[in-house]
């Protein structure tokens, strides 16, 4: 019964990109070379960094696995937690799981299926951006064996183990979400996150244990286990990031040992999670199911079916997509963890001082914040901007058929849209070079990137929302987590590495002259060309995708 | 064939369900009518088990469908309003799927499709892919995936729906003929000519209470103007 449900399941994502290659050829050979050059460029930024930090830095091969652990388990902690997300969608609240729910079928094996099609949805990135670093990682140290082990053995199972954990806590805010309310549940689980992310964070301060490290200078390579806190044991990144050391160190037993400690926590986490779902999956869903109609209930008359009528105005859609997105509660809580996490990040910014000495590290440590906050923007677009035109598939026989221009639905969603990234990019632009000694020189040009930034990603974003519209999927996370949605966030990302190079040259600049800083006049053009590009083609595809025929 | 026993659902302080029982024989068409909003297709998904009962149960062929919902599910089709399918499958592939699902053999599930796609006439289209199907020939194929198994109870949410005059036609005689048979039906309509033709046994439901049950002739004698008259007083 399994193998069947999971065969389907298999056919139809298969078949989703599949014979109809004819009417996607355009976004499948974009999709590919986005793809592809993406990875291409992880490869080239891994290889280039761990040459620079090996040979240039001489941090050594302990430090710099450490540094790797440290990756790893931010990396990890994303997976788990946008698998929560995803499953959540995809296990409790879709069409499919309803149907496969009126079936004689054990509702474990219902949950085994959408737990592997979860994975696959929400993986595909990063499966994508591990394979080009571990590549990039193994051409430095020239052994193609320990990429492929390594993928294999460490990186895999440390991907399931982050997809179980997140899979196993949906699982229990549902369970306890009949005892307290799941916004508790899920402050809960919110603050857990946060604390070990916090704790883990804290604790590995690569400035500490590079401190540590270089008191036993020359023997930087040597394995400094010694130096290790002890709650990483517990992070499984930490074992897949020990397997890369010992296994190029040339220590077997290490490595084998590092591996049978991933393998053996994703096993043990793959056989709790599925318990855990033979025990609570069917209560969890009647939970989910519950909760659903609640809100239906709660909502009807106040929005109903009057949303979908009346004179449509572009304020009166405004008004209509605001209503949808707060009642959403995937939408809001989402959106209200990511402002936080931007606060948050805001405070720490004008908190922190850093005092570098060497002019291309200062300038390097101003670019990465800067790349961040814009990454942030992007997460932003990405997750809120990009299912947009999508979600209008529930009501789009209304818009089609009523006296309205369709631009303006077009613009009743991209404006605001634009202009909350704005305000919010030149709000980062203007905190971005606080921690920095003489910093008042930087603001200016940091808030101009900042802003045309803010204008550039949520328009770029929707120019590919528009053109991998899917007007069939309701669920917003669902399509946030598409193929399409990736490929937004490979190029908003290149954007990224664009405004980023632009911001590094002339902050090195700066931090050589220590005059004032002004915005370079062809930077100003050329990112101020691609901004209006971005609006003008936006434009062009999200009416497009608005006309497409039903 | 189903019993639904004190079956009440609550979302908060707002009831849905309110203490309903009710029995459908095997071979019974029960026609489960009232207006939007009423409590209908609440309890259709309790039936379902795509919903859990505040209190009471669901009984379908004697097996409680909460506690055992694996076993109730295999004497049950359940068609809602809106079914879900497999776009990018055929129809074909996706009627293999759902016997596999009812774990029919090899020979069965053949006869299955032969038969059941024959009576919905959608044996011509069985090839091509779902996303290519009318809205007809959705409901067509749904019903064909409905009764290829051979349940013991059908419910079904709004049969009618994108279903052209002879495709209706076609539902109500492979109804009446299932039920010779000894399947039961439980639908829910608001075309009373249907419920009229079909229904051996009706229930009305209004603001989350059973407001009426018996046979359509009980209710009206046969005259539409009647039926409609008499429908609008009980739930009014």
């Amino acid at each position: 019964m399994l193998r069947e449900l999971i065969k389907t399941k298999l056919r139809q994502l298969y078949l989703e990109g599949g014979e109809r290659v004819s009417r996607h050829l355009i976004r499948s050979i974009f999709s590919v070379v986005t793809f592809s050059v993406f990875a291409y460029l992880t490869y080239t930024v891994v290889r280039f960094a761990t040459s620079y930090l090996i040979t240039e830095a001489k941090i050594g091969l302990f430090l710099y696995h450490r540094l790797l652990a440290l990756a790893l388990f931010v990396f990890f902690v994303i997976v788990s937690v946008a698998n929560i997300l995803v499953a959540f969608a995809t296990i409790f609240r879709n069409t499919e799981t309803e149907y496969l729910h009126t079936l004689p079928i054990k509702p474990v094996e219902i949950f085994a299926a959408k737990f592997l099609d979860s994975f696959l949805y929400s993986s595909t990135l990063m499966l994508i951006l591990i394979l080009a670093a571990v590549a990039g990682y193994a051409s430095f140290f020239g052994s193609g064996l320990i990429a492929a082990l390594g993928i294999v053995l460490a990186i895999l199972p440390l991907i399931l183990s982050a997809a179980c954990i997140g899979a196993i806590v949906l699982l229990l805010v549902l369970k306890f979400s009949k005892k307290v309310s799941v916004k508790t549940a899920v402050g809960i689980v919110a603050l857990l996150y946060a604390g070990s992310a916090y704790s883990y964070i804290s604790l590995n301060n690569p400035f500490r244990l590079f401190n540590d490290v270089m008191k036993y200078y020359p023997h930087i390579d040597r394995y400094l286990g010694v130096l290790d806190p002890k709650l990483d044991y517990f992070a499984p990144s930490f074992w897949s990031a020990n397997f890369f050391y010992f296994a190029t160190t040339g220590n077997v037993l290490g490595a084998a040992a590092s591996v049978l400690i991933v393998g053996g926590t994703a096993l043990i986490l793959f056989l709790l999670m599925i318990r855990l779902a033979g025990k609570f999956y069917q209560e969890a869903f009647w939970t989910a199911r519950h909760k659903l109609f609640e809100r239906k209930v709660k909502d009807t008359g106040e929005m109903g079916e009057s949303s979908a009528r009346g004179n449509i105005k572009p304020v009166s859609l405004m008004k209509r997509d605001f209503l949808l997105f707060v009642r959403e509660p995937s939408q809001t809580f989402h959106f209200v963890v990511l402002i936080v996490l931007i606060g948050i990040f805001l405070f720490n910014l004008f908190a922190m001082r850093i005092y570098l000495p060497d002019t291309f590290i200062i300038s390097s440590a101003f670019t990465l914040i800067f790349a961040f906050n814009s990454f942030l923007i992007v997460s932003l677009a990405v997750r809120f901007v990009y299912p947009m035109l999508s979600l209008e598939g529930q009501s789009i026989w209304l818009v089609r058929s009523s006296p309205v221009k369709l631009k303006r639905v077009f613009y009743s969603k991209l404006l605001p849209s634009v202009v909350f990234s704005a305000v919010l990019g030149t709000l980062l632009g203007y905190a971005a070079p606080s921690p920095f000694r003489s910093f008042h020189g930087l603001i200016s040009t940091s808030m101009v990137y900042g802003f045309v930034g803010g204008i550039i990603y949520p328009a770029l974003v929707m120019i590919f929302g528009s053109a991998f519209v899917d007007y069939r999927e309701k669920n917003p996370v669902r399509i946030s987590s598409s193929h399409g949605a990736t490929v937004s966030l490979l190029v908003s990302l290149g954007v990224v590495v664009i405004l980023s190079s632009a911001v590094f040259n002339q902050t090195f600049e700066y931090f050589s002259s220590k005059g004032l800083l002004r915005p370079s006049m062809s930077a100003v053009w050329l990112t101020g060309t691609i901004a209006l590009t971005s609006l003008l083609l936006s434009r062009f595809f999200g009416v497009k995708a608005l006309q497409t025929d039903m | 064939m189903l019993e639904l026993t004190s079956l009440t659902k609550k979302f908060g302080s707002f009831t849905a369900v309110d203490d309903l029982s009710l029995r459908v024989e095997a071979g019974e068409v029960y026609g489960f009518l009232g207006p939007n909003g009423a409590g209908k297709t609440t309890t259709i998904k309790m039936i379902a088990t795509l919903l859990k009962p505040t209190s009471g149960s669901v009984k379908i062929n004697g097996i409680d469908a909460h506690l055992s919902p694996e076993e109730a599910k295999k004497f049950l089709s359940y068609v809602p309003d809106q079914p879900f399918l497999y776009e990018k499958l055929s129809g074909r592939e996706f009627l293999l799927f759902v016997a596999k699902m009812y774990r029919m053999s090899e020979n069965e599930t053949a006869e299955g499709i032969t038969e059941a796609s024959e009576i919905f006439e959608v044996k011509p289209w069985l090839n091509k892919r779902i996303e290519d199907y009318s809205q007809g020939m959705r409901q067509r194929l749904v019903l064909a995936a409905a009764i290829m198994h051979r349940p013991k109870l059908i419910v079904i949410d709004e049969p009618m729906v994108g279903l052209d005059p002879r495709g209706a036609e076609t539902f109500k005689s492979q109804v009446r003929l299932a039920t010779k048979n000894g399947t039961a039906f439980f639908l829910t309509t608001h075309q009373l000519l249907l419920a009229r033709d079909i229904c051996t046994k009706v229930g009305i439901i209004r603001a989350s209470k059973l407001v009426y049950e018996g046979s359509m002739s009980q209710i009206t004698g046969d005259g539409v103007e009647q039926i409609e008259k008499r429908y609008i007083e009980l739930t009014s």
